[in-house]
């Protein structure tokens, strides 16, 4: 249980529209991770579905059921706030046992039962007589979690949970948030805007932006098969570069050129994507990591020009070039040796092509 | 070099403030020190002139005489233990109620994100009055109730005229909680009212010890009210202050500086004893978290 | 229609506001009605027209008093006694809390003693000044020893004098509070932009002037309303040190009510003068708190 269907939603804080007309599915018991810059209606979209904000217009059910006449605590839901939002004045075992207490009937002794259960799975059992204000990150954010899980909801909210806690410890904390939900086999929506992270818990995707939905998928069917420019330039890091070319069809041979640099297609099915934008301008992106060194300058691909700036981050490198009209990053492994300043020629493969429509952005390619 | 030189600036400046400091602090004390050592002086040094800074003839007589009765050579008077004891009564009494009922109002305007200027306004008006101008009113409507001169009707009005502060003070301590805080409550499954005592209350308990004592004080120190409303049957200490003279001796001035100094030492007490959480306690919720 | 008041009226917000409105209603609501009716007969019993015999007589008193010289001299020097309590207290609350803001040893003594003041009753405040300021008192025995010659000042009873000692006394008695509601201010507007600040090298002065008085417009604001409103409304010091005088050089808004309806018996009279005052404070109070107050956003 926890299926939840989003119609139209539409919500406006003064004049600015936040959600513009939001239509969602989400699976019960899969992490769906709602993931956007600042500002994009994620965070809105979430405190919808929880109740904490009325839509202007739109309808959201669980289960079948419409709940916008349901208050918060009767939707059968939890959550995780951002700052975990522990009582500073109860200890975590009082923190744990509020939820129960305040809305079943059960006895003192079977509650703690539960609470105890929960903090051995969640490893905070001796963590029980402690005030909030003696926990470390990682350790209150697990007793928020207990607290959302021990009332066994069917659905729980994350807010930003790890936006709290410093780099190192994300990435340990974000593979055990992982496995504790789907352990506990509980739908979770779950709201970042960092997209590394969003692609490491997420079942499905839901990428959002200026209060609109652009993609919904798999995490591995965002980054490989992008529908948006938007999606596209979000996931992965350093950021996919983007082209602005246009094609040139040239016998039984179609080129994605500009001034500065020209891709070939020779593959037939690409090219009947392409057939409907001859001599029109398209936006061509490909992943840094997608272009590769070439050792002199080959005829058939022109790409490549002045390196302005490397980073060395010990594992990978980042190449900046910079052009006349364009700079875009290449990503080569450490084992090269590349100086600013010197002339460089790459190539790509033209299968990690994406292509764009230059007006609606829209994938030409993924549908 | 440059170093050694920002820290000899640092002293300096460090050692001029803590001058200026003290200076500033010992002009403010002068009064109480006037006030303290009158309380020791007889009567016979109370005016004279040049002024006596410390008393030659040091006496507990004034003390003696406010707390026992007695017989200055100005003429006799009673104890004042009786008001001493109605003004802590009255005061405590108002000051929980007003705190009580206050704390409840707040929790109104603070749950329910009412900050419109007109409410504010509104629950401030007692303390816009002119006292004197609500005088007459007062007591015409207390003749009709037969609340002149009863603790009830003493309260009443001290509980009226402190709840302008009560609710604006802890409406600020409220406005300080997240709002976090009342959704994790809301999705555990309390009501208002139980989020009221299990979650608010105890997470302002510094803000609540600072706005009793605020009260407190203005209690206290309440004269115009009851002089007016009260007076006869019950005296409170301002009352007795201010009845320290007589027509032929003029006023008592060691008795009214020792009972004003017996009168101050209660909340002087508490006051010192909150006065880490009275730092951050005024500013009546204009500074959000 | 009915509905909708019932649900008004049943609704959890009026519930918690319901016993501080009860104590209002019956402390506020019904002698402002008496007030109000005061204001419009012309009760006044000790000049023959007793309540039986008042008739309504609408604006007259209103119109009365507001061209009444004396009415409006007491406004004067009420908004100017306040105008300096407000700016005084402000400045010496400023200073002292940025003093304080260094590390000065003895801050935990000094803190309490500067609160002191507001501790003691206004009664006693009265007569301790009446001792420091009176013709041979230490005042005049201080001033003396600066100007090296005799210097007896009648504070009270010189009309040129008499609104210091006064001043003085309500600058005494409530700068705790003002000093209070900035520091707590000060102390709430520390960020990471004065640690910032503190680290690149500005000096105390200078994180002060640019960083952390910006940020106080509210708490001014609301030291200044809250002060002002306890400044309007000085009676207990004036009644104890000079009565109004000499003449009327003391005579504040408070005490002239208080003359004219005590002395004077004119009843209806002040309770206009009343209304007045009230109307005043309400307007300023409003509009100077929404000023500051509607800068704030729902995000």
């Amino acid at each position: 249980m926890g299926n939840i269907t989003i119609k139209n939603l539409v919500k406006c804080f003064g004049r600015t529209m936040v959600l513009n007309d939001i239509s969602l599915e989400v699976n019960k018991n899969e992490v769906t991770v709602l993931v956007g810059p600042s500002g994009c209606g994620k965070t809105t979209l979430m405190r919808c579905i929880v109740g904490f904000e009325t839509p202007e217009s739109g309808e959201i059910f669980i289960d079948g059921q419409n709940v916008q006449s349901l208050k918060p605590k009767d939707r059968k839901i939890a959550m995780v706030f951002q700052y975990y939002s522990l009582y500073p004045n109860m200890n975590v075992r009082q923190n744990l046992s509020a939820g129960l207490e305040n809305t079943t009937d059960l006895s003192r002794e079977e509650i703690y039962k539960k609470i105890g259960e929960m903090a051995k799975l969640l490893n905070i059992s001796k963590l029980l007589d402690r005030k909030p204000s003696q926990l470390s990150g990682g350790e209150a954010q697990r007793v928020a979690i207990g607290r959302a899980l021990v009332r066994n909801p069917e659905i729980i909210f994350l807010d930003e949970p790890l936006s709290a806690v410093d780099t190192k410890l994300r990435r340990e904390l974000r593979s055990e948030i992982r496995n504790i939900l789907k352990e506990f086999e509980v739908t979770a929506i779950y709201v970042t805007h960092d997209q590394e992270e969003a692609m490491a818990i997420a079942d499905n995707m839901v990428l959002m932006g200026n209060g609109k939905i652009y993609d919904v998928g798999s995490p591995e069917q965002m980054y490989r098969e992008p529908k948006t420019k938007y999606a596209a330039s979000l996931l992965g890091r350093p950021p996919m570069n983007f082209f602005r070319v246009s094609v040139q069809a040239d016998a039984g041979e179609y080129h994605l050129a500009n001034e500065e640099l020209s891709f070939d297609v020779s593959e037939n099915y690409f090219q009947r994507y392409l057939e409907k934008y001859k001599d029109k301008e398209v936006i061509v992106g490909i992943r840094p990591s997608d272009i590769s060194l070439q050792g002199g300058m080959a005829h058939d691909t022109k790409f490549g020009g002045t390196v302005e700036d490397v980073e060395n981050l010990g594992d990978e490198i980042y190449i900046y070039m910079s052009n006349q009209e364009q700079k875009y990053v290449v990503k080569v492994p450490e084992t090269e040796h590349i100086e600013p300043g010197s002339q460089q020629y790459f190539k790509a493969n033209e299968m990690s092509l994406h292509v764009f429509d230059a007006d609606t952005e829209k994938s030409i390619i993924y549908q | 070099m440059r170093r050694a030189n920002l820290i000899a600036k640092n002293n300096l400046s460090r050692c001029i403030a803590t001058i200026v400091l003290y200076a500033i602090t010992a002009i403010i004390i002068f009064p109480i020190f006037w006030m303290l050592m009158t309380s020791f002086k007889p009567s016979a040094e109370w005016v004279t002139y040049p002024p006596t800074w410390i008393p030659q003839n040091w006496t507990l007589n004034n003390y003696s005489s406010v707390i026992f009765g007695g017989n200055t050579s100005q003429g006799m008077f009673e104890s004042s233990m009786g008001p001493y004891l109605n003004t802590f009564l009255i005061s405590v009494i108002a000051t929980v109620i007003g705190v009580s009922i206050g704390l409840l109002a707040a929790f109104g305007l603070s749950r329910f994100r009412d900050n419109k200027v007109s409410s504010m306004i509104s629950f401030m008006m007692p303390r816009m009055f002119p006292p004197i101008a609500m005088i007459i009113p007062m007591m015409i409507f207390f003749q009709f109730l037969h609340l002149i001169d009863t603790y009830f009707g003493l309260m009443i009005v001290y509980v009226g005229f402190t709840l302008p502060y009560s609710i604006f003070m802890i409406k600020g301590f409220m406005d300080g909680l997240p709002i976090e805080l009342s959704e994790a409550a809301e999705l555990d499954g309390m009501s208002n009212f139980k989020m009221l005592f299990k979650v608010w209350i105890p997470n302002i308990k510094n803000g609540l010890m600072t706005t009793t004592l605020f009260l407190f004080v203005l209690n206290c120190q309440e004269y115009i009210f009851a002089t007016t409303l009260a007076g006869r049957q019950i005296e409170t200490v301002t009352i007795s202050i201010a009845k320290m003279f007589s027509n032929q001796a003029g006023t008592f001035y060691g008795p009214q500086a020792a009972l004003g100094m017996m009168a101050a030492i209660p909340t002087i007490i508490f006051g010192i004893i909150i006065h880490k959480s009275l730092a951050y306690g005024f500013t009546f919720g204009a500074l959000k978290r | 229609m009915k509905k909708k008041t019932v649900a008004l009226f049943t609704s959890e917000k009026f519930i918690y506001k319901l016993p501080a409105n009860v104590v209002l209603m019956f402390l506020v609501f019904v002698p402002t009605i008496i007030v109000i009716w005061l204001s419009v007969i012309n009760f006044a019993p000790t000049q023959g027209v007793s309540l039986n015999d008042a008739s309504f007589i609408g604006p007259g008193n209103y119109i009365d008093i507001l061209t009444d010289q004396a009415f409006l001299a007491a406004l004067l020097r009420t908004v100017i006694i306040t105008a300096v309590c407000v700016v005084v207290e402000l400045f010496l609350s400023l200073l002292i809390s940025f003093l304080l803001s260094g590390k000065i040893a003895g801050k935990s003594i000094l803190f309490p003693l500067l609160i002191i003041p507001l501790m003691i009753a206004p009664v006693v405040v009265g007569n301790n000044f009446w001792l420091l300021f009176s013709t041979n008192g230490p005042m005049n025995q201080i001033i003396s020893a600066f100007a090296q010659s005799q210097v007896q000042i009648n504070w009270f009873t010189d009309a040129h004098y008499a609104m210091i000692p006064i001043t003085l006394a309500e600058i005494w008695h409530w700068f705790p509070l003002t000093f209070l509601i900035i520091y707590s201010g000060l102390a709430g507007v520390s960020t990471s932009e004065t640690r910032a600040a503190s680290i690149l090298g500005a000096n105390e002065w200078q994180i002060f002037k640019d960083i952390k008085l910006p940020k106080m417009k509210k708490i001014l604001m609301i030291a200044i309303v809250i002060r002002s409103m306890e400044a309007i409304k000085v009676f207990d010091t004036v009644h104890l040190l000079t009565q109004g005088g000499p003449g009327t050089a003391t005579e504040t808004i408070s005490y002239f009510l208080y003359k004219n309806g005590f002395w004077y018996s004119r009843i209806s009279f002040i309770s206009a003068g009343a209304w007045i005052v009230l109307l005043i404070c309400m307007i300023i109070f409003s509009t100077s708190l929404n000023s500051v107050l509607f800068k704030e956003k729902k995000i």
